[in-house]
């Protein structure tokens, strides 16, 4: 048992690698995973009297968001249409273990794109993190949450634009229902209740908490215990649907 | 009724009857479906522990869905897959394991080099790592591919990407390989390095081969079994040279006169035992039922007519035949499998 447990894990860790070392640089993981999440910083941080307190934490977590959930987007479709992804369910590797190979991959994407952001920003900005740990630990959580959010849409897809355009049509309307730029409490309540159920609305909060160190330590565990949730419910509704593409 | 009693010729092995301990691959009632179009009806074949088997039959005849039903890339609508004593549906992992696939297309991973590929595949099959360099080296310089190692994948060409498919489907020394038309496309060069090695690989270290081809001579030269498949079902399974004289249930012989008169197929025709005469251009080509007795009466009837006969020779049936006749394909689809034939081949016999 445990045994099997470690096999499928390295085979989940080869598969991240090998997906890093192929999908980091392509195309349209540089447009929506680095290039879209910079340009919205600019767009929200020049002119505008935002605390940068209050922005930085939500800008990490939308990098957080888009970097990892753009790769498997990417990745499952190409395999798919390249041949490759019958290399993986040909070999004697779990579907389960397939899904949680590619969001090690996608994870690694946007929490190190997410770091490098706040690193970057903070000798610009003053901006400080006063409780770093805990930021590591929201980015960390975050990332793995928003790894398996893209991978329902790609499972299925051939075409590159079949999984980018439902993709972004739900995560753009995030971005102003999560509480990156508005809090959600100042919102009418309908919103307030499709904001949480969303996992970005937690991520947000928890970055948030972890920046400014008003930490209530129930509410901060209550965004992890979510988003870990989260990534559960996608991971095995990934598989579900991975496993029904098997014609 | 005249295809059926034709059909009825040729053996085809019912694997619910045999029942062997070294079986390598069973197909029980093997069918798939999708939507309107019965891909693969209802077969059923065995193949034994270090058997070079070959699936013949042209395109769109269901060899393909039949090997994905088998490695476990498409499920059968009904029936069964058993591989190295696995369900493959039921026992994925250790059925996966003990098989190794080479698809019909070289999905290699292109950004990679080929030592990356190679390394990703063992560690995906759980090559002990002490093994996995040394496995991997083995296989580039058998597939003289070794001073390519380090180059990606997308700058190799079709025969070296396929040469390297196949090194990756071996990189866990599987006990049975599954290749969809290997050779298809290549150049001769590649073509017959690739049919060297898999018969080496089949020879020396007894892998089990199941290979499907639309090359004709391919399976007669490499496989010891062949079954014929035409639109989703078995119609033949035996060795190609069983096949090849249940084919034909007359004999030819060629003869080449010093010259061919005016309606010299007519006369020819009018003699009691043969049954058809074709020109192919000097030569005349006569079927008949029993050679041996029957080459003295053409003697003759050259003699009568003031003929000599230049050369005659008796024609060996050939798989093409079986498979023409057993699959019933038109003229138009003769021609265009004539095409299909990798240039430059010779042929085996």
């Amino acid at each position: 048992m445990v045994n099997s447990f470690l096999e499928n894990l390295i085979q989940a860790i080869s598969i991240a690698k090998k997906d890093a070392k192929i999908y980091y640089f392509k195309p349209p993981v540089i447009m929506f995973g680095i290039v879209f999440p910079v340009f919205l910083y600019f767009a929200f941080s020049i002119g505008r009297r935002v605390p940068s307190a209050m922005l930085i934490p939500g800008i990490a977590a939308i990098i957080t968001f888009f970097g990892s959930s753009s790769i498997e987007a990417v990745a499952f479709t190409l395999e798919r249409r390249t041949g490759t992804l019958d290399r993986l369910l040909a070999a004697p590797v779990p579907f389960n273990t397939i899904i949680l190979g590619k969001s090690f991959a996608s994870f690694a994407f946007g929490f190190i794109l997410s770091l490098i952001f706040v690193i970057t920003v903070i000798p610009f900005t003053g901006f400080t993190i006063i409780n770093p740990i805990l930021f590591v630990i929201g980015v960390a959580i975050s990332s793995l949450t928003f790894a398996a959010f893209g991978m329902p849409l790609s499972v299925y897809a051939r075409e590159l634009p079949e999984t980018m355009m439902p993709l972004n049509v739900i995560r753009l309307p995030m971005i102003f229902v999560c509480g990156v730029f508005i809090p959600v409490e100042t919102m009418p309540i309908p919103l307030q209740i499709v904001a949480y159920l969303l996992p970005l609305t937690y991520s947000v909060d928890a970055l948030r908490q972890a920046t400014t160190g008003s930490i209530i330590i129930h509410t901060f565990l209550i965004d992890m215990v979510a988003l870990i949730l989260f990534f559960i419910a996608l991971q095995m509704l990934s598989t579900r649907m991975l496993k029904k593409t098997i014609p | 009724m005249k295809k059926r009693n034709e059909a009825a010729r040729f053996p085809i092995l019912n694997a619910k009857k045999v029942i062997c301990l070294d079986t390598a691959i069973k197909a029980l009632e093997l069918t798939k479906r999708y939507d309107d179009k019965l891909a693969v009806d209802n077969i059923d074949f065995e193949v034994m522990e270090g058997e070079f088997f070959g699936m013949l039959g042209p395109n769109g005849a269901g060899k393909t869905t039949t090997i994905r039903m088998l490695t476990g890339l498409t499920k059968p609508t009904k029936g069964k897959a058993i591989v190295a004593r696995y369900d493959v549906y039921r026992e994925s992992s250790e059925a996966k394991r003990r098989l190794g696939l080479v698809p019909e297309i070289s999905n290699l991973y292109n950004e990679l080099t080929a030592w990356d590929n190679l390394m990703f595949m063992a560690e995906l099959y759980q090559v002990p790592k002490s093994e996995r360099a040394k496995r991997a080296r083995e296989l580039l310089e058998l597939f003289d591919l070794y001073d390519r190692y380090k180059q990606r994948v997308m700058k190799f060409s079709k025969g070296l990407k396929r040469r390297l498919t196949i090194a990756l489907a071996l990189v866990h020394s599987p006990e049975i390989l599954f290749l969809d038309e290997p050779t298809a496309g290549l150049d001769v060069q590649s073509s017959r390095m690739i049919r060297t090695l898999i018969k080496r690989l089949n020879k020396e270290e007894n892998t089990t081969i199941f290979l499907t081809t639309h090359y004709i001579e391919e399976a007669d030269e490499l496989c010891q079994r062949v079954a014929i498949i035409n639109k989703g079902r078995i119609v033949a399974l035996d060795n190609p040279e069983k096949l090849k004289i249940a084919a034909r249930g007359e004999s030819v012989i060629e003869v080449t006169f010093d010259k061919i008169p005016n309606r010299i197929e007519d006369e020819l025709m009018h003699m009691d035992y043969i049954g058809n005469v074709t020109r192919h251009g000097d030569k005349l080509r006569l079927f008949i039922e029993d050679p041996s007795e029957d080459i003295l009466s053409i003697a003759n009837f050259a003699q009568m007519k003031g003929l000599k006969i230049i050369s005659i020779n008796t024609l060996k049936p050939t798989l093409e035949e079986a498979f023409i006749e057993l699959t019933g394909l038109s003229p138009i689809m003769i021609e265009r499998l004539e095409q299909m034939k990798p240039k430059g081949r010779g042929r085996s016999g």
